[in-house]
């Protein structure tokens, strides 16, 4: 019972240090997802549009549009193609943030 | 991460650990801070993680607004950024699209991931055969640190 209350205790801590996303979101996918897409040129979101996700936040982002080649197998059948990846959003934002609950925490987030 | 059939031009594979419809954190996940590492002066960050738990969820129409079924699985990558192609200062106040200030490298980046879904593996090609259109690494505040 006592491992029980502990993991239900972490949970709720973990819930309640959770990070706010930041303010609206791009025009481009209807203003209600939290993300904004800065592009040369502003073709998604202006160039310095904000490129985190999590607002109250103060730290280091990196932000990427990544394009390669991938080999995807079948489980089922094993075949087995290689298909492009193209422009994969990747991003990470460490550092300090006001969670849900209102007080500064750390933490370390990647948008995949 | 997005993978497109080369033949249609469409999308077969969109990766992100959200559920939909994300409409809280946006394809944001917490992930270990020994993976993250920056380096604004020479311009060089690198971000790893692995087995991150993602769904499968085709293409990105599916993916913010839920409709055909979904398959669970996880992802490990390797992102590095590298070399300073511009610096700049952004101070941004615009109600849409601002709110944070912060001093930022534009450079390039690369990736090399592997995935397992209930249907599929993945193994990308080596870091170096990757390429990015945009890239940006930096130090910012935002909300209630914004200045």
């Amino acid at each position: 019972l006592a491992e029980a209350k502990e993991k239900d205790e972490k949970e709720k801590e973990k819930k309640s240090s959770q990070p706010v996303p930041i303010r609206g979101g791009s025009p481009k996918l209807g203003g209600s997802f939290h993300v904004f897409g800065p592009t040369p040129g502003g073709s998604f979101d202006p160039i310095d549009a904000e490129p985190s996700t999590i607002t109250d936040f103060n730290g280091f982002v990196g932000l990427a549009y990544i394009s390669g080649t991938v080999q995807r197998t079948d489980k089922r059948t094993r075949e087995v193609r290689t298909l492009p990846m193209i422009s994969s959003d990747m991003r990470f934002m460490t550092g300090v943030f006001r969670g849900v609950d209102s007080r500064v925490h750390e933490g370390t987030f990647a948008l995949v | 991460v997005d993978v497109y059939e080369p033949s249609s031009g469409a999308q077969i594979h969109d990766l992100n650990p959200s559920d939909y419809h994300p409409t809280g954190l946006f394809w944001t996940i917490e992930i270990p801070e020994d993976g993250i590492e920056v380096n604004l002066g020479k311009g060089h960050a690198s971000m790893e993680a692995k087995r991150v738990p993602i769904f499968d969820y085709g293409n990105i129409g599916n993916a913010l607004s839920g409709g055909a079924p979904r398959t669970p699985g996880v992802v490990s990558f390797r992102v590095v950024w590298s070399g300073v192609n511009q610096r700049v200062n952004i101070r941004n106040t615009d109600p849409l699209y601002g709110g944070f200030a912060g001093n930022f490298v534009r450079n390039t980046a690369q990736m090399e991931w592997t995935a397992v879904t209930d249907d599929f593996t993945f193994v990308s090609a080596p870091l170096r055969t990757s390429s990015s259109n945009f890239a940006e690494i930096g130090e910012e505040r935002n909300g209630s640190f914004f200045p």
